[in-house]
């Protein structure tokens, strides 16, 4: 369970102060997906920055399964990352000079697994996506959408509590962005939580909760 | 710790695996460039005083020599050390010489005018067995006119090319040097305000002082025109056996006592101080020069990853945000540092040591003093190679550490 309270983000440029995230509170449960609206400029992506520990609030609290993550210092959150959260970024992130196979057995090894061992779980999680004849290719050999789902299997391969994406499918053409839903939406039967971004409103109906933001603020939770 | 290290290599090989094959052989070249400057450089500024030594010790003392003490005029007790040396298995060979004050003087006879002055120099006159003398220095290696001395000859005499203006330009009143002298002159040899007459039968140039400053004589003819009563010689040099520690040949005479006799050194303790000192000036030399070039080899390297650190930024920025910790992005760009450090010494190492050494070997620079020789011992290089590798160990360390130290989410972002 996650429970955010009295988050807020402020951005200092010179002298002009800008708060993207304003005292924030609300819970998502263990295997809830949850979405994050609101236009551009909102707040949503730096909120989700926040609770997936990737970037540190100015003020406020989270707890993850009752832990205080964001009293962790730099190296602890790299580690709880590793151990505990998973990313599905808008423009995929992925490593460029490693092959999809490479990009998604990377966590695993770093979780001390062998090589051996790691590539079969990469594969097998890119089996889960649909990218088995894809294991080899660089990102730039893959299209978007391939791209996407192997973020997405690099995300669920350490089997994380918490799956974070943003935009995910903001770079992507309508049938591809559904394959990419439709993969979330079979993890979170699953059990995955899941923590979507989205500016696209029609995506909140395949999630549990719905939380709207603006200028900061909770402006709408359903 | 040991999974960061596996990470950081992994990170670091598929990193150099998929890297530009051009920038990649560009980088290697730049560090075969810097090791190469590091040891090619530094050898030849240290090959000079080490030749200089070298030829000393090759073509002059041998690996041991014993010579007079100081307040006599000869080697006293020689039959005693001759007794001893000839039990020593580990002296190869021997030569002894004779020496006498002498003024060597050219168209003694041929003076125009009563005023003109003949062509002389005071000098030293060395009694030696020629083939003795080869055996241990080589002289014979190094006639650059004429040639060497005949056993049997006991009217011919080797001039020292230093006693020649041909060869030593000096002109000055402390010093002079003989201007008309050829292969074939007969020449004036006064001992003792005696005059002995010779034919020159070649001159020696073997860039050692000692020896090109000498006129040479067979040991036969020596001691007919000797004016000394007890006839002993001055010097005594040995060749050693292949291998053999001259400090511990020379602790056996130490051991007998014989240094109460006469001054008993290896070839180094033997060398006048001032080659010693340039030797030591130029290792100094050599040294800062050396560190200049770690210096650059460092920057060299710290730009290199610099560069692909910064470029990288983003993707530093994804490892850190799916885990992997940043210790293991350290290692593997310090890694991909010792790598183009290690495998550009390692080609720097083949060029020096299969086309460096073996070309100044055969060609060694001419220098009045010495023969310059590149100077690079194994140890050395290796040394060289181990410091060149832990800098660029270090200079990859520090711009990855920089750009490793930003925050995730501004390097994701590119802020």
């Amino acid at each position: 369970m996650i429970i955010v309270k009295n988050l807020v983000k402020k951005f200092i440029n010179g002298s002009t102060e800008l708060i993207a995230v304003n005292n924030v509170s609300f819970e998502v449960q263990t295997g809830e997906f949850l979405s994050i609206i609101g236009k551009s400029g909102s707040g949503k992506s730096t909120l989700m920055y926040q609770m997936g520990l990737l970037d540190h609030p100015t003020s406020g609290q989270i707890f993850i399964d009752n832990i205080e993550v964001t009293k962790m210092y730099a190296e602890e959150r790299t580690e709880y990352r590793l151990q505990n959260l998973g990313y599905v970024f808008q423009d995929y992130a992925l490593l460029p000079t490693l092959t999809a196979c490479e990009n998604v057995l990377l966590p695993l090894m770093m979780k001390g697994l062998s090589i051996s061992e790691a590539e079969k779980k990469a594969r097998k999680a890119l089996d889960q996506v649909g990218l088995s004849k894809k294991y080899d290719n660089l990102p730039n050999m893959l299209s978007g959408g391939e791209q996407q789902r192997v973020s997405i299997a690099r995300a669920i391969v350490n089997k994380p509590k918490i799956l974070f994406a943003d935009e995910p499918t903001a770079n992507l053409d309508t049938e591809t962005s559904k394959v990419v839903l439709d993969t979330f939406k079979e993890l979170n039967k699953q059990g995955q939580t899941i923590i979507m971004v989205t500016h696209e409103k029609e995506y909140t109906k395949m999630t549990d909760k719905v939380l709207e933001l603006k200028d900061g603020r909770i402006v709408g939770a359903y | 710790m040991f999974t960061t290290i596996k990470v950081g290599f992994y990170l670091a090989i598929k990193d150099l695996l998929r890297a530009s094959k051009l920038t990649t052989l560009l980088i290697i070249f730049i560090m075969t460039l810097t090791f190469l400057n590091l040891t090619v450089g530094r050898g030849i500024l240290v090959g000079l005083p080490k030749g200089s030594t070298q030829v000393y010790d090759e073509r002059y003392s041998g690996d041991i020599i014993i010579s007079k003490l100081r307040n006599d005029s000869f080697i006293i007790q020689e039959k005693e050390i001759e007794n001893f040396y000839q039990k020593i298995p580990e002296i190869k060979s021997v030569t002894k010489r004779y020496l006498h004050p002498v003024t060597l003087t050219t168209n003694y006879d041929a003076r125009l005018r009563s005023t003109e002055v003949s062509d002389s120099s005071g000098t030293l006159l060395a009694g030696i067995n020629p083939l003795e003398e080869d055996q241990v220095t080589g002289l014979s290696r190094f006639v650059v006119e004429g040639e060497y001395l005949d056993p049997n000859d006991r009217r011919g005499i080797l001039v020292g090319a230093s006693l020649l203006f041909k060869y030593s330009p000096i002109d000055s009143p402390t010093e002079s040097t003989i201007r008309n002298l050829k292969v074939g002159d007969k020449v004036k040899l006064t001992v003792s305000g005696v005059d002995n007459y010779y034919f020159v039968r070649g001159v020696v140039r073997s860039k050692v002082n000692e020896v090109d400053r000498r006129v040479y004589i067979n040991l036969d003819e020596f001691k007919m025109i000797s004016t000394e009563r007890d006839f002993k010689p001055e010097e005594i040099s040995f060749k050693l056996q292949p291998g053999v520690d001259a400090v511990s040949v020379r602790g056996k005479f130490y051991d007998a006592g014989l240094q109460k006799y006469a001054k008993i050194q290896t070839a180094l303790e033997s060398q006048p101080k001032f080659l010693q000192d340039i030797g030591v000036t130029f290792d100094i030399l050599g040294n800062f020069l050396g560190a200049i070039g770690i210096v650059v080899a460092s920057v060299t390297v710290f730009i290199i990853i610099f560069v692909n650190a910064i470029t990288r930024r983003k993707y530093i920025g994804i490892l850190k945000a799916i885990g992997i910790s940043s210790s293991a992005i350290e290692i593997s760009y310090m890694l991909q540092g010792v790598f183009y450090a290690v495998l550009g010494s390692g080609i720097g190492m083949l060029i020096l040591y299969s086309f460096f050494v073996p070309y100044f070997q055969e060609n060694p620079i001419n220098f009045p003093f010495a023969d310059g020789i590149l100077f690079a011992p194994i140890s050395d290089s290796l040394f060289r190679f181990g410091v060149l590798a832990f800098s660029s160990l270090i200079s990859g360390y520090i711009p990855a550490r920089i750009v490793v130290k930003q925050k995730t989410l501004d390097a994701i972002l590119g802020r």
